[in-house]
């Protein structure tokens, strides 16, 4: 399993030392879709988090987001290749279906509970699993995770 | 906007009503039985095969979101309903796509008319189908769908649907169907459900995309509004021969969806 924990935490999102947002957004960015489908299980301040951490809030569970993931490749060789572009300026195509993905988890509730409990920082831990609650292997693979809160 | 195939002469065309599985009539449930094997029969361009091959292999014309703002997913899954329906009223014309309500499979799993195995001494069309040739050539591949649902309670809950109902942007709307619900069932039912290039070949894929189908229709209803924006109208939805313009009114295409539906002949 290649759970993923954020190396530096998340500044609280504060204004004038209130929190100050009605809604907060999770953006898993850059997401690879390539393997089996999965669910991604975010936790906030756990990470030592795994797939059979009960999801509830007192084990800081904040949400999911699910992949449609495409499996094995059933096409001939290069497929599955995503090209790097438009190969001229007359090129209409949509971008490949594999090029990657954002996922996007609202965890307001979660976050206002761990500002509630005083948190300073907020760290962000996602564990890849599926709904028989497995270990799916090192499945996933992202960009960037951002916190977007809203006022 | 599409234009109705039907003569002058006929009075209103009527709307047909998709309803949930769980609700249809033993008659309901024997068309669309009727209907799936009469296409799952057929290997030409009015099949079952065809029309699986559309959303993934071999010809992968199915639209996911990749970027938030632009979504094609909803229209796009309309107009393929919207095909593989006709194409399975050629073959049983009383015949309409039912729809999944996930959250009152909660305590059951998948429901009863996708999971039998048999039906009246033969084999049940709904529960699986047979695998084309490219998707089973090579060594270990199977050669039918296949299932591995997840615990019911699993899938998503009324609360959640109504959390995502209640979203007031369409994109913020549409991406949260698509990923919050959408994606979930897919993994939940596993198996060939869980794969792009493979999950429209099992029957449930239908209703679960019918059931995605209705709420973006519940929405619509809800929020006095058609969702994309008007300069994505005239985008053509790949595969389907149809625009998103096309598909922004169910009743425009001869459908909506109801609880139940009872009609009384009048005596002359």
């Amino acid at each position: 399993m290649n759970r993923y924990t954020t190396e530096q935490p998340f500044e609280v999102p504060a204004w004038e030392g209130q929190p100050s947002f009605y809604r907060a957004d999770l953006h898993v960015s850059g997401l690879e879709h390539r393997g089996d489908s999965y669910e991604g299980r975010v936790f906030l301040d756990a990470p030592d988090a795994g797939p059979s951490t009960p999801m509830d809030a007192g084990a800081g569970y904040a949400g999911s987001f699910y992949v449609f993931g495409h499996g094995p490749c059933y096409g001939d060789e290069g497929h599955c290749e995503v090209p790097p572009g438009p190969i001229h300026p007359f090129d209409y195509r949509r971008p490949h279906g594999l090029n990657p993905r954002e996922a996007v988890v609202t965890i307001t509730d979660a976050l206002r509970r761990r500002i509630d409990a005083g948190a300073e920082g907020i760290s962000v831990t996602i564990v890849p699993t599926n709904t028989h609650d497995e270990d799916v292997g090192d499945i996933l693979r992202f960009e960037r995770v951002s916190l977007v809160t809203y006022d | 906007m599409v234009s109705p195939h039907r003569s002058p002469i006929q009075s209103q065309p009527r709307l047909r009503h998709r309803k949930s599985i769980e609700k249809l009539r033993p008659d309901q449930l024997d068309a669309l039985r009727r209907g799936f094997a009469a296409i799952q029969r057929l290997r030409d361009n009015r099949g079952f095969w065809h029309w699986a091959g559309l959303h993934g292999a071999p010809a992968y014309d199915c639209e996911h979101s990749l970027r938030s703002f632009d979504s094609l997913f909803l229209p796009w899954h309309r107009a393929y309903l919207y095909r593989l329906e006709l194409a399975l009223q050629t073959q049983v014309p009383e015949c309409t796509l039912p729809w999944w309500d996930w959250p009152a499979s909660r305590t059951s799993g998948i429901p009863a008319a996708y999971a039998a195995e048999q039906v009246d001494g033969g084999d049940n069309p709904l529960a699986g189908s047979t695998l084309p040739p490219l998707l089973t050539e090579r060594e270990g591949w199977p050669r039918r769908t296949s299932r591995r649902p997840g615990p019911p309670a699993r899938l998503p809950s009324r609360e959640l649907v109504e959390e995502v109902l209640a979203l007031r942007d369409f994109n913020d709307f549409s991406l949260q169907l698509e990923e919050q619900l959408h994606n979930s069932v897919h993994g939940w039912v596993g198996g060939t459900m869980g794969q792009v290039p493979t999950a429209a070949f099992d029957p449930i894929f239908w209703a679960h995309h019918t059931m995605v189908d209705r709420l973006w229709s519940l929405w619509q209803v809800r929020h006095s509004s058609r969702g994309p924006r008007p300069d994505q109208w005239r985008v053509v939805l790949r595969g389907v021969d149809m625009t998103v313009g096309d598909v922004l009114d169910t009743t425009a295409l001869g459908y909506d969806y109801a609880a139940s539906t009872a009609h009384r002949r009048v005596g002359r």
